[in-house]
């Protein structure tokens, strides 16, 4: 059985892989066995920096033999290392599971002696986890780059989910911070994944292999390129292979004096808008060209969806009572929920403004680009809709004011004189 | 102020659109709960009348179609105390309108009657993820909440299909109603006294296990407390293992 502290280590190590959803899947439960998979994920419970915690996210070993210079876990690192064993594993999954803590299993590893050494142990946990202990839970697998062919396909005959991580957003980052990955070593095992993935899904309609498909996962923040290349290449990721989810950790420092990294964790904004921008992609039918320039990030601000409607002020006002659907969700405020209840609301009758807001339309980002029965109650000037928009943005700065902040209104509230 | 008092079932409620309507008025106010008079507050007792409440729930299924029964006993779910209004306030508009009014969310009671049902759905997801079972012995394990909803028995298929026979108790410590699950057949059932549970020795340790995972995955420069009370709300506090400080 896993002991409280080798517990701690091992979740502590793999805590910044931030992939932890458990949907995708609807894997049914057998006659013998225990567990099955929600399709939309279940949330079990939520950590102190807001994180959903949806699996039990472990990694096998930690002592690694690489030495990437962002990975808390590199080799030059002075931490603790521990490992498990598979059934410690098993063990630890079925007794969280069956008490409801989890939906199922989240597992990586440090690359302990090769990468082929690594994916035959992880292979063994999760093949022993299905096969013996009958858990038909969810299972995300880790894939390690450079690993056989044969057992990373043979890995998605068990499991829900697999992913490799991009680690970075260029191939100069990657030689300059994990010199022992290569590129190829990581693309050629998702190009495979990814036709295998295809391929059964055409035949096959109940598609046992990797039902929740493939994601990957990029550092931000560590490397100087531009939200605009990552954006594009998050854009070919899902195009070429096929994936679920394109998932960006903001970059934190683990106690160094590297001059090829920043010391401050600074692009947690910058991967709120890197979602923001995803969402755009994967939802609402926007290009990467649509949302950003090819060198240039996107702004802080405002979020992508209202930076484009500023930058296409053509396109608007639309009308609510006639736009279509497509034409609703592009403006700012009116999501997929929003245009939909819009759309079915107005068979009864036009829609006036303070429908608008009973239905819940967040009428100060909309109003700016739309009209109600012809009339517009937003801001003529673009510039200064930006102006509005931003100061609504910008509560990640504020500070609480104190009632006795200043020497005047520490007068005034003690005199009672306004 | 005009203000219905009835007795709390849907077969009351009926019967209130039944009055509200012969006699040509709309109650400000509808409850079952005690009332309290006032000068300015007209109270009427509404008694159950299986009879008149023939025509009320005819008219509906005419206008708001076949599912509309099985909607407002789901609605009646909620754990609002102001759900007698809007549930009633949806069926009089829909009445009054002659048609199926679903859809009309311009309209603050069609909005208000899409939120009471939409919460409860909210909350049968959310307790899929937060209940917590606990090992008992004779291999049962019992899992205790206070939802803001009726929902006990709302959580029995989602984890009869998932624990296949493991024997669980599904407690409602609020409402006192136990959803039980034998391995093969299930239960609702009212609690009548107060219930002991027997913990299994090597319930505490995978409690601790729980914590320290749940500690440790935190990342610590991220903290943003706000966003986690927004997706876990305080009250749901007591019943989490790792919220839960040391007792």
């Amino acid at each position: 059985m896993l002991d409280l502290k080798r517990l701690q280590i091992l979740t502590e190590s793999a805590k910044y892989d931030v992939s932890c959803s458990s949907s995708g899947s609807s894997r049914k439960n057998t006659k013998d066995g225990i567990g099955n998979s929600h399709l939309a994920g279940i949330c079990h419970s939520f950590t102190e920096d807001g994180r959903c915690i949806s699996l039990l996210k472990i990694l096998l070993t930690n002592d690694c033999v690489y030495d990437c210079q962002y990975c808390v876990n590199r080799r030059s690192n002075d931490i603790p290392r521990a490992s498990a064993s598979p059934d410690e594993i098993c063990e630890l999954v079925m007794n969280f599971y069956k008490r409801n803590y989890i939906e199922g299993l989240f597992l990586s590893s440090a690359i302990y002696k090769s990468p082929n050494y690594t994916m035959e142990l992880l292979l063994d946990v999760v093949i022993k986890l299905r096969k013996i202990y009958k858990f038909n839970g969810y299972i995300h697998l880790k894939g390690i780059p450079n690993a056989d062919q044969t057992m990373i396909m043979r890995a998605g005959l068990f499991v829900d989910r697999m992913s490799f991580n991009i680690e970075l957003p260029s191939e100069k980052s990657l030689k300059l911070l994990a010199p022992q990955k290569s590129k190829t070593g990581i693309v050629i095992p998702m190009k495979s994944v990814a036709s295998e993935y295809v391929e059964r899904k055409i035949i096959n309609k109940s598609n046992k292999f990797l039902p929740a498909g493939q994601t990957t996962q990029m550092i931000v923040g560590a490397s100087p390129e531009s939200d605009g290349q990552i954006v594009r290449l998050s854009q070919a990721l899902y195009k070429n292979f096929k994936l679920k989810r394109v998932y960006y950790s903001a970059y934190i420092p683990t106690n160094d004096n590297n001059k090829n990294l920043p010391t401050t964790p600074v692009g947690l904004l910058r991967e709120h808008r890197l979602y923001q921008a995803d969402w755009l992609m994967r939802f609402y039918g926007f290009s990467a060209e649509e949302i950003v320039g090819e060198n240039c990030n996107l702004p802080t601000e405002i979020d992508p969806k209202c930076a484009w409607a500023l930058r296409n002020m053509g396109f608007f006002p639309v009308e609510i009572n006639s736009a279509p659907p497509e034409i609703l969700v592009r403006v700012p405020g009116i999501g997929f929920k929003g245009a939909s209840k819009i759309v079915l609301a107005r068979r009864y009758g036009k829609l006036t403004y303070e429908d608008l807001v009973r239905m819940r339309i967040v009428l100060k980002r909309a109003m700016h680009f739309i009209t109600v029965n012809g009339k517009f109650f937003g801001q003529e000037k673009p510039e200064l809709i930006a102006k509005n928009l931003a100061l609504t943005e910008q509560n990640f700065n504020i500070e609480q004011l104190n009632l006795f902040s200043t020497p005047t209104i520490n007068q005034s509230v003690l005199t009672g004189e306004i | 102020m005009l203000t219905y008092k009835y007795d709390g079932t849907i077969d009351g409620l009926f019967t209130c659109l039944f009055e509200s309507f012969t006699n040509r008025e709309k109650p400000d106010f509808i409850t079952a709960d005690q009332v309290q008079l006032s000068l300015d507050n007209q109270i009427k007792i509404i008694q159950t009348n299986y009879q008149n409440n023939k025509r009320v729930i005819s008219a509906l299924y005419k206008y708001a179609g076949i599912n509309i029964l099985n909607d407002v006993k789901y609605a009646f779910r909620n754990g609002d105390f102001k759900k007698d209004n809007k549930i009633f306030n949806f069926l009089y508009k829909t009445l009054e309108a002659r048609k199926n009014i679903a859809n009309k969310f311009s309209d603050q009671a069609v909005m208000d009657f899409y939120d009471t049902i939409k919460q409860i759905g909210t909350e049968v997801h959310r307790m899929k993820g937060f209940l917590r079972f606990n090992e008992c012995e004779g291999e049962i394990f019992y899992a205790h909440f206070s939802p803001d909803n009726d929902i006990a028995d709302l959580m029995l298929p989602h984890f009869i299909t998932r624990f296949n026979n493991i024997p669980f108790v599904i407690h409602d410590v609020k409402r006192n109603i136990l959803a039980l699950y034998n391995g093969s057949e299930s239960k609702v059932v009212k609690g009548t006294q107060a219930i002991t549970v027997h913990l299994t020795q090597r319930e505490d340790y995978f409690q601790s296990l729980w914590k320290t995972y749940y500690n440790s995955i935190n990342i610590a420069e991220r903290k943003n407390i706000k966003l986690m009370k927004s997706f876990l709300p305080v009250r749901y506090w007591e019943h989490l293992t790792e919220k839960v400080t040391a007792q």
